[in-house]
């Protein structure tokens, strides 16, 4: 084996105190440093409402919506916020994300203060199997809020443990903050329509697979959405809108239902088994999202029954 | 457990702890123990297959050293050979033999029924088998001595540091080690925990951070345009760079603060101005281990130009196909055995590298040589022969848009202070730059590594890439 020169065999004259003493300033200057680094990456992400999710939600906890919509992509691009505001009279928020189900509701939610003036929050229904996992995306939120804090770490000491770190938990913000301080644009948020018009007919039939185990987490994960909502004084309304596709596992659609029935929540079903327009493949731009004319007719939809199921006045 | 878990931090704490509280004996005990937790912590089923494998080349160790007659150590050495080969032809490459004689008889028109088992590979399989098999040849050349207490043999062939990805160590150098106290030296530890950071770095903020746009790009291929797959190519082979690397920085690192002395494995190689000096610095350990157990019985350059040039191609067939079982890694292998063929052919190279005098020759040497090596990662990365040969049409065409994704940009940073670092220390080992500074320099360093660990480290912990092979 040739002879290779490492650091071992390089002259590192080192005594143990001299060791520790290293290792005792290197711990020191860590702590420091990531404490006065990531308070400055903290400052600089709460000030950021032009890029990226994290721009997204900073930009919502300033706004103090009176009704919050929210859900996954489904949310994002078929309800009009706009037309169910001129419709209520109310601040009406849309904070759909792609990809995101009850966790981060519940995580998001936590965020908006004790005295905010919410009324409805109306939930799309929404499932992912990572979702505890993707939770991850608002790590920068750590220590806001008890329910927040448990939601991120779900009680698991690594996670507590990594997210002691405050540049940990400003981690992946480096590209959202750089372009918030270059080009303060706001990005587009909220509703987001979506152009084109499906032309693939028939639809393909996606086959999701069962996911009975996932289903008293969920459970557990609705009753705490619904019970944040109303510690709140506000109501909580469940929708669901159309898909050409199977969208969730049936153990999780009737989850959704079954929880929603015994605690009372309204549940709007916007689907094409309930709505025969909702089948036009005309209205859809993929097999999952509304186009423009879907969303607009949804909204339209949505706004008459919530009048109905849950009916908000704002001053 | 990876390395850059939390799980391996307090896993590792634990053992570093106990461990210079042992006497030697005990402490082979006490790191045989984590060894077998740790590669069990993977799958415990293939535990068995660990102690099998050893087991066989531990008893062939004690009958070829016992014995004086050639042909019975002859016998037990081809036991061993022939046991291990089985081992690795069954779980890496049975599929790829059956699907690639299938290939064959289609071709020829004839009927065949297509058939495959769903073997697992074992992880780190090709490591720890090549390390067993070293001790056995070794034996009988009588270049190392007999292990004759089994716990110290098992340990040899499990030491939980470089068992998944490396450095694949020889007898000679290893197991004297672990046959002799060791001494825990101040120097050792704080040069060994440097190294772990610094391959964190590599690992976390280089290798992880550009995963997600090389599987982006490379798992799609045809959507992608020519100057993608370019920008794709380049950064694959500083993930694969630092993926690697960076898991041979911590596992030295490692056995360092544990007092035992592992083989450098990488030495800035993209610096290489020939493709003969990229492999006397990339994977060293696997480029010296066919050098002697291949190269040198295929009759090294000790049989003409001809013979010696028919030698490195075998080689790096060879060495192509013990990456993987795939057509791609062969073809990759087939490249730089004739990246080394042209060299010697048209005299590029001495012994020291590359034939190039002043800065201007050696920058444009590198540069050739880093492309080279990239043009052959094409092969290396892509998913079967025919997206690789769509790549290479691509990125001919020149022509097309750039695909971006914002997620690389603590990606490309961190890309930024490795060159720095590399270029600093170039061609050592990178914890220098930590080690020979004074006090306070070392500190702030070391606490700028981490912030990057911290701050642009990729939350999505992947596998290391070579724990497939």
């Amino acid at each position: 084996v040739p002879s290779q020169a490492t650091a071992a065999d390089a002259p590192v004259a080192l005594t143990w105190p001299k060791v520790w003493r290293r290792v005792g300033l290197f711990l020191l200057l860590a702590v420091a440093a990531d404490r006065l680094l990531g308070g400055i990456a903290g400052v600089l992400a709460r000030r950021n409402v032009s890029a990226g999710r994290a721009g997204e939600e900073n930009a919502l906890l300033r706004q103090e919506p009176e009704i919050l919509l929210l859900g996954s992509s489904h949310a994002k691009h078929h309800y009009d916020d706009s037309l169910l505001a001129a419709r209520t009279g109310c601040v009406v928020r849309n904070a759909g994300a792609d990809g995101t189900g009850v966790l981060y509701a519940r995580a998001l939610l936590s965020l908006l203060p004790d005295s905010s003036r919410l009324k409805l929050v109306v939930w799309e229904v929404s499932w992912f199997r990572t979702e505890e996992k993707d939770l991850h995306i608002i790590d920068y939120f750590y220590g806001r809020s008890r329910l927040l804090d448990s939601l991120l770490t779900g009680n698991d000491w690594r996670s507590t443990l990594k997210l002691g770190s405050v540049l940990y938990r400003h981690n992946g913000l480096v590209g959202p903050v750089v372009r918030s301080l270059v080009r303060n644009d706001p990005a587009p948020w909220g509703f987001q329509p979506l152009d084109g018009v499906l032309t693939s007919v028939p639809v393909p039939q996606r086959r999701l697979a069962p996911a009975a185990e996932a289903s008293p987490w969920l459970a557990g994960q609705l009753a705490g959405l619904i019970a944040d909502v109303r510690r709140r004084g506000a109501q909580v309304v469940f929708t669901q809108g159309p898909s050409l596709e199977q969208s969730f596992p049936p153990a999780i659609d009737s989850t959704f239902r079954s929880v929603a029935r015994s605690e009372g929540v309204p549940w709007i079903a916007l689907t094409g088994a309930e709505e025969s327009r909702f089948r036009d493949p005309a209205l859809f731009r993929d097999p999952a999202h509304l186009n423009r004319a879907g969303a607009a007719l949804i909204s339209g939809m949505l706004a008459t029954r919530l009048a109905q199921v849950a009916p908000v006045s704002c001053p | 457990m990876l390395f850059n878990s939390i799980e391996f931090l307090v896993f590792f704490i634990v053992v570093a702890a106990v461990y210079p509280l042992l006497d030697y004996r005990r402490q082979n005990l006490w790191l045989l123990i984590a060894s077998y937790f740790f590669y069990g912590s993977w799958n415990w089923r293939f535990l068995l297959l660990l102690f099998a494998s050893a087991l066989v080349d531990y008893t062939v160790g004690l009958q070829i050293a016992r014995s004086d007659r050639e042909r019975t150590r002859r016998a037990w050495l081809a036991v061993s050979i022939a046991f291990n080969l089985s081992v690795l032809a069954y779980f890496k490459y049975l599929n790829f033999f059956l699907a690639s004689a299938t290939a064959l008889v289609q071709a020829l028109g004839l009927p065949v029924q297509t058939n495959t088992l769903q073997i697992i590979l074992p992880a780190g399989i090709s490591f720890f088998l090549f390390q067993s098999m070293s001790y056995a040849i070794d034996l009988y050349r009588r270049q190392t001595r007999v292990i004759e207490y089994l716990p110290d043999y098992l340990l040899y062939t499990s030491f939980f540091p470089n068992m998944l990805a490396g450095p694949i160590e020889r007898p000679s150098h290893l197991s004297g080690q672990l046959r002799a106290p060791r001494v825990v030296t101040p120097g050792g530890v704080y040069s060994g925990l440097a190294l772990v950071l610094w391959g964190l770095f590599k690992k976390v903020c280089v290798a992880d951070n550009l995963a997600g746009y090389v599987n982006a790009v490379y798992g799609n291929v045809p959507h992608h345009s020519g100057p993608t797959l370019v920008a794709a190519t380049y950064l694959f082979a500083f993930q694969i760079y630092c993926d690697f690397s960076g898991y041979s920085d911590m596992a030295i690192g490692m056995a360092r603060i544990l007092g035992i002395d592992l083989i450098t494995n990488f030495r800035t190689p993209y610096f290489s101005r020939s493709i003969q000096e990229f492999w006397h610095r990339w994977h060293i350990s696997l480029s010296t281990w066919f050098r002697d157990y291949v190269y040198f019985p295929l009759g090294g350059n000790r049989g003409g130009a001809a013979r010696t040039l028919v030698n490195i191609m075998i080689v790096f067939l060879v060495s192509g196909l013990w990456h993987g079982a795939n057509w791609t890694f062969v073809v990759w292998g087939g490249l730089h055995g004739s990246y080394l063929i042209l060299e010697r052919v048209l005299g590029l190279v001495n012994a020291d590298g590359a034939r190039t005098r002043g800065p201007v020759s050696r920058a444009l040497a590198t540069l050739v040589t880093f492309n080279l090596v990239c043009l052959a990662w094409i092969f290396f990365r892509s998913n079967d022969v025919s997206d690789a040969w769509l790549v290479l049409q691509r990125i001919a065409s020149v022509s097309g848009p750039v695909f971006w994704d914002p997620s690389l940009v603590p990606g490309l940073l961190s890309l930024v202070i490795l060159f720095a670092v590399e270029a600093l220390v170039e061609p050592e080992s990178p914890d220098l730059i930590f080690v020979r500074r004074p006090p306070v320099v070392q500190g702030i360093l070391a606490v700028s590594v981490l912030v990057c660990v911290l701050f642009l480290g990729s939350k999505a912990s992947a596998q290391f890439i070579y724990f497939q092979f």
